[in-house]
């Protein structure tokens, strides 16, 4: 499996939609903090970028797990490269995995690399904002790697049942809007909770997970901090973990089995 | 009798209400290069799949050395290198990063194995020019690399000349001929260039609508192709007459479109010309011919 995975890797990081991914998320935060808050890097903190920027940034970042996951999994499919693993040998059940892994690990692993890098460098730049406790901070991240696996499930699932990375790419963004839409129209009609999120697809647990609401402003030391209220609340971490895993796994089922039984034409 | 290193047995394959394989049996024997030969459609490339584990029986048995479990036939498969349809490749990686990706793949430790495959399909040249860019032949060249890397035991290749120019074609019969020589590559190959089979393969599988419809070896083929005389009369029916009842031949076989082939008393061609004269029928044309594969195929196959 590993030789595989070795494999895939190769190409991916020969795929150029990969390589602009990857380099556009690298300059994603420059960009974020210069051009949308405007403040110069020079000044920018961690803590205060993860106040500003984590929940604004998240929805480009959504394109690069669709992009890596879909294209790490399944990329091979669209162009029958795929087929040499199966004709050299490996049983289904090896490829199938090795390519699951390969999606896990650019679709979530390096994205939330990519993703969390900011908090760093802008903390080696300017500090850590005093108003924010870090352990939770690094709770909260850790945390989201929970939905973006479930996501990152979810595209390998519909790019590998389609074989097509770009098929998967383009059909799990439709799925996540329509869903999103969706559930907007039926919150209003039944009058329920903007809280009540469809987690079973959509994305919005991210932004839940790194959104700070509560916050209240002391004076230490003769300075003003707004301190944040960074601890979890048990009714987002208990579904969070729930539904990202029972649903990451129903989707990582589902694309098991389609792709261990049907014929590959 | 040769080691039979791959057996089919009433194999099936349907895809939907369509039956790509009917009932289909054959044992490939160690060493020979065997051709699959039928029209487009027939089951040949379904077969290949199934060999390569790309497409699932709906019933019977695949064998590949020995070994008849998906698992066991897993393993077998690491023996075997398959090269279908076009081949299948990186389109925006050239033709070494894509070795380099089965090389991964495959686990073999040995990278001047790239090297040595890409001068034997003589694309060492082709230095960072993306697959996309290839010619059909160089894409078929490609593929063939690819099959050999992991010097195989069998290999199952399908339309491996098409698009090659005639040097190329030449060029791979020759390899194809090396290895089944000097290494004992059993070889399965299709192809429509029935002149190429003719001159490469050591045994033929008739395919046509999913069925075998006939296996033979060459040594049987070269039989079956025995010399003809080729007649053309203005009258050919009463030429068969003749043919049949004063010159008392036997094997005649008269065309669709009415000319006559005669196999038997070719060196006395004298004394049938002169029947004919006599019997008041013209001879247009009188052509000594030897019968090949693609006669043979016709006849088989579409019953020409």
């Amino acid at each position: 499996m590993i030789n595989m995975i070795r494999s895939i890797n190769y190409s991916t990081r020969r795929n150029l939609p990969v390589v602009i991914t990857v380099i556009t998320m690298i300059c994603l935060p420059v960009l974020m903090v210069t051009m949308v808050l405007g403040v110069p890097i020079t000044e920018m903190d961690g803590g205060e970028y993860y106040c500003k920027a984590m929940g604004e940034s998240f929805f480009l970042v959504i394109f690069g797990l669709l992009i890596l996951s879909c294209i790490a999994s399944s990329a091979d499919a669209g162009d029958k490269t795929l087929n040499y693993e199966i004709m050299a040998g490996h049983s289904r059940s090896r490829i199938f995995f090795a390519r699951t892994i390969a999606g896990v690990f650019w679709g979530v692993i390096l994205l939330a690399l990519l993703y969390y890098y900011p908090l760093v460098l802008f903390g080696c730049i300017g500090g850590w904002y005093k108003g924010i406790n870090p352990g939770d901070i690094l709770l909260r991240c850790l945390l989201s790697l929970l939905p973006l696996f479930r996501t990152a499930a979810f595209c390998i699932m519909l790019s590998s049942v389609l074989r097509s990375a770009g098929k998967g790419i383009g059909f799990t963004f439709l799925a996540l809007e329509a869903v999103t839409m969706i559930w907007e129209i039926i919150a209003d009609v039944f009058n329920l909770s903007d809280h009540a999120v469809p987690w079973i697809i959509g994305m919005t647990n991210v932004v839940e997970l790194h959104t700070l609401t509560n916050a209240r402003d002391y004076v230490i030391e003769g300075e003003k901090v707004t301190v944040y209220q960074t601890g979890l609340d048990p009714k987002l971490v208990i579904p969070t973990v729930v539904v990202s895993l029972v649903m990451g796994s129903i989707y990582l089922a589902a694309a098991y089995i389609d792709f261990k039984k049907r014929d590959r034409d | 009798m040769s080691e039979i290193i791959t057996e089919i047995k009433h194999m099936t394959k349907q895809y939907g209400r369509q039956l790509a394989l009917d009932d289909v049996s054959f044992q490939i024997r160690k060493g020979s290069i065997v051709g699959l030969i039928g029209p487009n459609g027939a089951g040949k490339t379904t077969i290949m799949k199934i060999m390569g584990g790309l497409v699932f029986p709906t019933e019977g048995e695949l064998q590949m050395f020995g070994e008849s479990t998906e698992k066991g036939l897993n393993h077998a498969r690491t023996r075997a290198s398959f090269k279908i349809e076009t081949p299948y490749a990186k389109g925006g990686m050239s033709a070494r990063e894509n070795l380099e990706k089965q090389r991964l793949q495959k686990g073999m430790p040995d990278k001047g194995r790239i090297d040595e495959v890409l001068k034997i399909v003589k694309l060492e040249d082709t230095g960072k020019k993306e697959f996309k860019k290839f010619s059909l032949g160089m894409k078929q060249r490609l593929g063939i690399a690819n099959a050999l890397l992991g010097k195989p035991e069998l290999m199952v290749l399908d339309e491996p000349i098409n698009g090659l120019d005639p040097e190329g074609i030449v060029e791979i019969r020759e390899l194809l001929k090396k290895l089944n020589r000097e290494e004992k590559v059993t070889i399965v190959i299709s192809s429509h260039i029935l002149s190429e089979l003719s001159l490469l393969c050591t045994d033929y599988i008739f395919i046509n609508h999913g069925k075998i419809i006939d296996t033979l070896t060459a040594e049987e083929l070269n039989a079956e192709c025995s010399e003809y005389y080729h007649i053309d009369t203005d009258n050919n029916e009463l030429a068969s007459a003749i043919l049949t009842n004063e010159c008392g031949i036997g094997r005649l076989e008269i065309l669709e479109n009415g000319s006559i082939r005669i196999y038997e008393g070719l060196e006395d061609i004298h004394r049938i010309s002169k029947a004919l004269y006599e019997g008041g029928v013209i001879p247009t044309i009188l052509a000594r011919n030897e019968a090949n594969l693609e006669d043979y195929y016709m006849k088989k196959v579409q019953g020409v």
